[in-house]
């Protein structure tokens, strides 16, 4: 479990990296030519938003592999420790059946894009292609916390490099 | 009946340490079942097209240019120009961290980040110059907080999404009070240290700390000119920052290696990934919210027992102090911004000053306990147990407390540079 864990965590790592590469490409390329050349490139900045939502949701699953997300921990403290274990698998089982049941809608609306054959105005590229990454997102979300929830050791501690 | 049930879910969720992201997402899904026409699938709808805008392609940007500028000898580059600037003043190697910490707010955009990039360096400096630990640790630990007030600022851009203002006036009007927070924390480093001995100002050194520092320096410059002429927009002027950084920090400063831009990417992805989600929800809570035309029921309810704008200004910044104990500044960001922006426009608060406000507000809560993660950061990076670095930002507070008040009265402080300051 650990290595899918691991596996998952990487391929998503390097799909983000390259997302967010193509994106800054597209956008600088886009001042460039019009700048430069005063040539104007309207496909590239929308694709380059479709790239930051693919890198900006497998982030958000990438921080749920980092134990990372934002959380409002003061209330959390009021348990006693001897039951904080248990509550803490119940806490991640909640956060997974959360990003269960958004996976669940997510997969509804990109189903009813491709089957209505959606594509962007400007790039005329099916919809679906940049809206796929949500359920893909919740989906990973909802392994991870659940390992989580099942097996608590393979939870990570945030370190001190992840408080940006 | 349906609102105490949306306040037992919010209760319940925070009591179980639900990421922020469930407590929001929770929230919306609530509000969307029980309080609108019932259909979640508008959710997931508006959650996709808020995630679709030009102006979010800032922030990954953004985070990007930082993330490359840090990975290089900027901060030392910056530290040592700010050092022979200030070596002739009282306090001169405090006056330096403090204007280093305000040159990299500039470029990063985080508070965390300023304060590990320049207290890294400086900290140990300032031990080896025998300068009280409380004075170092507390000082770098506030300065840090400039991160967030003096542009590029990531919260910033989050505020402008949340209240619908301009990016490029919040930008702008950041320039004003960034300087008086800066000048107010050297005012207090120079009045500690007043009885010390100073240094003498050496041409040499600091026309050769230019020499090494020029690109670094110009890096801010380019930012807010490209905003501030309007040749750029806030989004363009990220993308050129990251094209500026790669050809400093490749082929200039040569302190960054091809192969590490992957890791910086990945790394980008993984610090947008910690907003990207709660950012979204957020804006699809708002949505129905103003479907709903909640804020405008709340200015209608608050504004029979607010009696003036004055009242309003001192109440908003004691919630937002107190929001800023409990909540990191993003998110009281998301869930504020919304609510309170449009009772700050009835009581003739221009949005942008009200921009600024928050953001001053919840610079402070990152020293402040439970929850100011530059406390956290600084007992961390300096080796110091957290009371002691509660106790020394403690005086750093009242000054950033003087500068609030300032900034809250004299709105022209940040309005000044507006090119139409009118609401």
């Amino acid at each position: 479990m650990k290595l899918a864990l691991h596996l998952l965590q990487k391929t998503e790592r390097w799909i983000a990296a390259t997302a967010f590469g193509l994106m800054t490409f597209l956008v600088l390329a886009d001042i460039l030519l019009r700048e430069a050349f005063k040539h104007s490139f309207p496909v590239g900045p929308k694709v380059a938003i479709d790239l930051m939502i693919w890198g900006g949701f497998l982030g958000a699953a990438i921080t749920s592999g980092k134990g990372t997300h934002l959380k409002a921990e003061v209330a959390s403290k009021i348990w006693p420790k001897k039951v904080k274990p248990l509550v803490d698998q119940v806490s991640e089982a909640l956060t997974a059946l959360f990003c269960a049941g958004m996976a669940w809608l997510a997969f509804q609306y990109v189903s009813q894009s491709f089957e209505m054959g959606e594509v962007g105005v400007v790039t005329r590229i099916p919809v679906w292609i940049s809206q796929a990454v949500l359920p893909w997102a919740f989906v990973s979300m909802t392994v991870r916390h659940l390992i989580f929830a099942i097996v608590p050791s393979l939870k990570p501690t945030p370190s001190l490099e992840d408080i940006k | 009946m349906t609102e105490l049930g949306l306040i037992l879910v919010i209760v319940g969720l925070l009591a179980f340490g639900q990421p922020l992201f469930v407590i929001m997402g929770a929230v919306t899904a609530y509000c969307y079942r029980f309080l609108g026409d019932g259909a979640l699938q508008g959710m997931i709808e508006d959650i996709y097209f808020a995630a679709n805008k030009d102006l979010l392609l800032a922030i990954p940007l953004f985070i990007l240019a930082g993330n490359l500028m840090t990975q290089g000898s900027i901060a030392r580059r910056l530290i040592r120009v700010a050092t022979a600037i200030t070596a002739p003043v009282p306090a001169g190697l405090a006056v330096a961290a403090v204007f280093s910490c305000a040159i990299f707010a500039a470029i990063s955009g985080s508070s965390p980040v300023t304060l590990i990039a320049i207290g890294g360096i400086l900290y140990p400096a300032l031990k080896k110059a025998q300068y009280p630990d409380t004075l170092s640790v507390g000082l770098l630990s506030a300065g840090g907080t400039l991160g967030i007030i003096i542009p590029p600022s990531i919260p910033m851009i989050v505020f402008a999404i949340m209240a619908g203002v301009s990016v490029t006036d919040l930008f702008v009007a950041g320039v004003g009070p960034g300087i008086l927070l800066t000048l107010l924390l050297m005012g207090y480093c120079m009045y500690r240290g007043r009885s010390m001995a100073r240094g003498s100002l050496s041409f040499k050194e600091l026309s050769e700390a230019l020499r090494g520092g020029v690109f670094s320096l110009l890096m801010p410059a380019l930012i807010l000119g490209g905003i501030y002429s309007g040749i750029f927009t806030a989004t363009e002027s990220a993308a050129i920052a990251v094209g500026y950084a790669l050809v400093i920090e490749l082929w200039v400063h040569r302190e960054l290696k091809a192969r590490q831009i992957p890791q910086v990417l990945a790394e980008t992805a993984e610090l947008l990934g910690t907003l990207f989600l709660i950012l979204v929800l957020a804006v699809s809570l708002n949505k129905f919210m103003t479907f709903e035309e909640i804020p405008q029921k709340l200015v209608e309810l608050l504004s029979s027992s607010i009696s003036s704008s004055v009242a309003f200004l001192v109440g908003v910044n004691l919630l937002l102090l107190v929001a800023g104990c409990f909540m990191d500044a993003l998110s009281a960001i998301l869930v504020l911004a919304p609510l309170l922006t449009p009772l700050a426009i009835h009581y003739g608060v221009h949005p942008v000053h009200f921009g600024i406000l928050m953001i001053v507000n919840l610079e402070i809560g990152y020293l402040t306990p439970p929850v100011g993660v530059n406390l956290f950061v600084a007992s961390s990076v300096f080796k110091e147990p957290l009371g002691t670095v509660i106790r020394a930002v403690l005086p750093l507070i009242v000054v950033m407390l003087v500068g609030l008040a300032i900034i809250t009265f004299v709105p022209e402080i940040s309005l000044f540079l507006l090119k139409s300051p009118a609401p």
